[in-house]
């Protein structure tokens, strides 16, 4: 039996070989075709990161190659069959190996003749090893056709990860308006208006709420911008007036020196520091003399008259004046004691309008991220409706014929019908350029801007050219779901000339900017701007 | 342990020695037609009778006679016909009278009551008569009257059937073919052949045959064949190629679910595996191949293989339908 089993070891090796090799050919088949159907699944539902899932099909085609390999080990029955059958053996190496423990002197002879038969088979009769070419090709076709697809654009994938990275970007900009609201909740300080604070804060809630719930990245820009839109409602450009009649009493007092402090305090615009010096101010008037109230008087009534931007404070200060001239100490007390207070009010105004603008500049942070996913939302539309429409978003983009929708801030060119959302500081000036079917394409700066359109629009444009005059709309108009309709390039109905707007504009733009809590140098930005205009 | 794990009854050598032998004697008379001997020898060491079928004057009856001569074995032939009765075959009671003047019945034997019985042209027999014989292959006995009296040992019939002049003929019935261990197909000669056998019959000289074995040697060889190893690959091999002649059967081709009314019965993979064997000692082996039970297929399962109608009118005969077997299972 020792030749029967040498010769059953070297052709189960080959066996084992020869399936190893056909096994490994119908795993690859598999995982080819495992990832051709990943690829045609991933058409209509979409996986990102694909690499997992075709990895995973790798290793279900391959392990189950390797798999049936290992089912498939041959038995030394089976490589006994298989030997006969290859090497002309005639079941000699099967019955041998059947009936190896039987005595039988004929069963003897049959082993010796079985191993005769060992010793002279020759292995060439097993033939070269297979190679399982049919299944190498449809591995080859199934694998070229998945790299094929996976290398086509996949627009249910596109449309995924802009879905993923809206919702990224719609958290984090919820989570940014929720600390603003936490911000804005724990900085309320006596003397504002607490009704305005507490506006303010649920204003800022509302809006974390909605851009939470927004179903894509324009609804949340939309969102963001209404909200801003509301907040700056609560801006009040008379605390900057006030501020400057403070100061400018204060200049008046700082001349006087029992009233120095306070003076100093109120011209310096330290308005807390103000309030207390006139309440010092008040309770020292008891222990003044005459001399010197007269003289005090005679300060707080050229204070009184420079304090023309805050009518309270000025009737305050005239009120005490008029007091300490007539003697009426206790009167002039209770009139300091006014204008203490309503510095202290102009004081807590002043930082609650601060407040609002970090909400404001807090929430245009915010929609950056979902600005640009917006665009990338227009781009993805209108690559697939050709002329139909478009959307956009950004700085100063504007479009030709036909309809259109932004959101932002900013200005829309072209002919025809447009949607836009949003308001603010956003100005811009562009020039647009018709070409073709009349779309036009502005270009303008400004804080956002956006619009978008094409296609279903009538008339032509007529290029414009650059001596031309440009129109641009005499004001801004937006809304929560506005129509502007504008007129393109060359059409001058409800526009006004470009050159007409720009300074008013310029102006616009500076008192908007002139603000303590916005950077100098971001104010310098904006001047500069404008100056590059030819303003 | 058995009494052969300790002797052979026969070497396989000597086994082959004298069915060489055997071929060789024959092949004095009998011109080509190695097949037809080869398996009328492995039917007779199976100790299986054989239905053989061919063209008068093909040498039948010359081979039959000339193994009995060869093999040393007693000889008879009936001529089947019509008027045949079951008596004249197996015998019968005559009156004799002895010396003294006593008349008494006494058995006279009939032809059956030899080693090797010619019965030619058997379906010219009424089925009365078929059926006393068949019956007799089968039990290896004759019953006369109240007597059972055994065969000689051995007995082998070969029964001899004319595929032509059908009419007034009595076709063996299903049940009685089974009972033959092959059926063979004496083919007609090639001109070489049929000129060597005009040669050898017209001349002077006539062929001696010489006995180069008897009944002994014969049953040793028998017992040899039935001692030799089956694997039980090969075993399957058998049950799968005689259910594969069942219609009925998952195994079965096409043809044969087509044309085949009734499949082989058990007796048939008994004539495989026992026709395999002798036929692998002779090919110098001491297994059973599957080789072997395809080269028997057809002599032993053509007989069991009962055709449909459809068959009949698509001219499909069953060595057709055993061929289609053999490629469906190779």
């Amino acid at each position: 039996m020792t030749r029967i089993q040498a010769l059953l070891r070297q052709v189960r090796q080959r066996l084992v070989r020869d399936r190893a090799l056909a096994r490994g050919g119908q795993g690859a088949a598999l995982a080819a075709l495992l990832a051709l159907a990943f690829e045609l699944l991933q058409r209509r539902w979409p996986v990102d990161p694909a690499w997992p899932a075709l990895v995973a099909c790798a290793v279900a085609g391959l392990g189950l190659g390797l798999v049936g390999w290992l089912r498939s080990w041959p038995s030394w029955e089976e490589v006994a069959r298989v030997a006969d059958r290859r090497l002309g053996g005639r079941e000699r190496l099967t019955t041998a190996l059947q009936f190896a423990g039987e005595a039988g002197w004929l069963y003897a002879r049959q082993r010796a003749d079985a191993a005769a038969f060992a010793d002279r088979a020759d292995l060439a009769g097993l033939g070269p090893a297979p190679v399982p070419v049919r299944w190498l090709a449809v591995a080859l076709a199934a694998a070229a056709a998945a790299v094929t697809l996976a290398l086509l654009p996949n627009p249910a994938l596109q449309q995924l990860r802009l879905q993923r990275s809206f919702q990224t970007a719609q958290t984090q900009a919820a989570g940014q308006v929720d600390a603003l609201a936490k911000q804005a909740a724990g900085q309320a300080r006596p003397g504002e208006n607490p009704a305005q604070r507490q506006a303010l804060v649920r204003q800022l809630q509302q809006t974390a709420q909605a851009v939470r719930q927004a179903p894509d990245a324009r609804s949340a820009v939309a969102a963001l911008s209404q909200a801003q839109d509301a907040i700056r409602q609560l801006q009040d450009p008379g605390v900057a007036e006030k501020k400057g009649a403070a100061a400018a009493a204060g200049q008046q007092l700082a001349q006087n020196p029992p009233s120095a402090a306070a003076g100093h305090a109120l011209a310096g615009q330290d308005l807390k520091g103000g309030a207390d010096g006139l309440r010092q101010l008040a309770n020292s008037l008891p222990g003044m003399g005459q001399q010197q109230r007269q003289q005090l008087a005679q300060s707080l009534s050229q204070a009184a008259a420079a304090a023309g931007g805050d009518p309270k404070l000025q009737q305050s200060l005239q009120q005490a004046a008029d007091a300490l001239q007539r003697g009426d100490v206790r009167g002039a007390q209770q009139a300091l004691q006014q204008a203490a207070q309503e510095v202290q009010a102009t004081g807590a105004q002043d930082q609650f309008q601060g407040d609002v603008n970090q909400a404001i500049n807090g929430l245009q942070q915010a929609k950056q991220p979902l600005e640009q996913q917006s665009q990338g939302q227009g781009q993805g539309q209108g690559q697939g409706q050709g002329q139909g429409q478009g959307q956009g978003q950004g700085q100063g983009q504007g479009q030709g014929q036909g309809q259109g929708q932004g959101q932002g801030q900013g200005q829309g060119q072209g002919q025809g019908q447009g949607q836009g959302q949003g308001q603010g500081q956003g100005q811009g000036q562009g020039q647009g350029q018709g070409q073709g079917q009349g779309q036009g394409q502005g270009q303008g700066q400004g804080t956002g801007g956006s619009g978008a359109g094409n296609g279903a629009g009538g008339s032509r444009a007529r290029p414009a050219a650059g001596t031309e005059p440009v129109y641009v709309p005499g004001q801004a108009q937006s809304s929560d779901q506005g129509v502007n309709q504008g007129s393109g390039p060359g059409q001058a109905q409800d526009l006004v000339p470009y050159g007409q707007v720009l300074s008013q504009y310029e102006q616009q733009a500076i008192a908007d900017v002139g603000r303590t809590d916005i950077p100098e140098q971001e104010q310098q930005l904006v001047q500069q701007y404008f100056s590059g205009l030819g303003g | 342990m058995r009494a052969a794990e300790l002797s052979p009854a026969m070497e396989p050598e000597r086994f082959q020695e004298i069915a060489r032998a055997i071929e060789e004697e024959l092949g004095k008379l009998i011109v080509g037609q190695q097949e037809l001997v080869r398996s009328v020898l492995i039917a007779l060491v199976a100790g299986g009778h054989v239905l053989l079928e061919g063209q008068p004057g093909l040498g039948k009856t010359v081979l039959v006679r000339s193994l009995a001569r060869v093999l040393d074995l007693s000889f008879s032939r009936v001529q089947f016909t019509p008027d045949l009765m079951p008596a004249d075959v197996t015998g019968t009671h005559i009156v004799t009278e002895e010396e003294s003047g006593r008349r008494r019945f006494e058995f006279q034997p009939g032809p059956i009551f030899a080693n090797l019985l010619l019965a030619d042209e058997i379906n010219r027999a009424t089925p009365k008569t078929q059926s006393a014989l068949l019956e007799a292959m089968q039990e290896r006995q004759v019953t006369v009257g109240e007597r059972t009296r055994p065969l000689p040992r051995p007995f082998f019939v070969l029964a001899t059937q004319n595929p032509i002049e059908l009419e007034g003929t009595y076709p063996l019935p299903e049940a009685q073919l089974d009972r033959f261990f092959y059926k063979l197909l004496v083919p007609f000669p090639g001109p070489t052949e049929l000129a060597e056998i005009a040669r050898r019959t017209t001349g002077a000289v006539e062929a001696e045959l010489a006995v180069v074995a008897g009944a002994e040697e014969l049953a040793q060889m028998a017992a040899l064949a039935r001692e030799v190893p089956v694997a039980e690959a090969v075993m399957e091999a058998a049950v799968n190629l005689l259910l594969a002649t069942h219609p009925e059967r998952p195994e079965a081709p096409e043809e044969v679910r087509r044309y085949v009314r009734w499949g082989a019965s058990p007796r048939g993979l008994q004539s495989l595996v026992l026709a395999g064997r002798i036929r692998a000692l002779l090919e110098g082996r001491y297994n059973l191949a599957i080789e072997d039970l395809r080269a028997v297929a057809l002599p032993a399962l053509r007989h069991r293989i009962f055709l449909n109608f459809e068959a009949d009118a698509a001219g499909v005969d069953a060595d057709q339908v055993v061929t289609a077997i053999l490629e469906a299972t190779s």
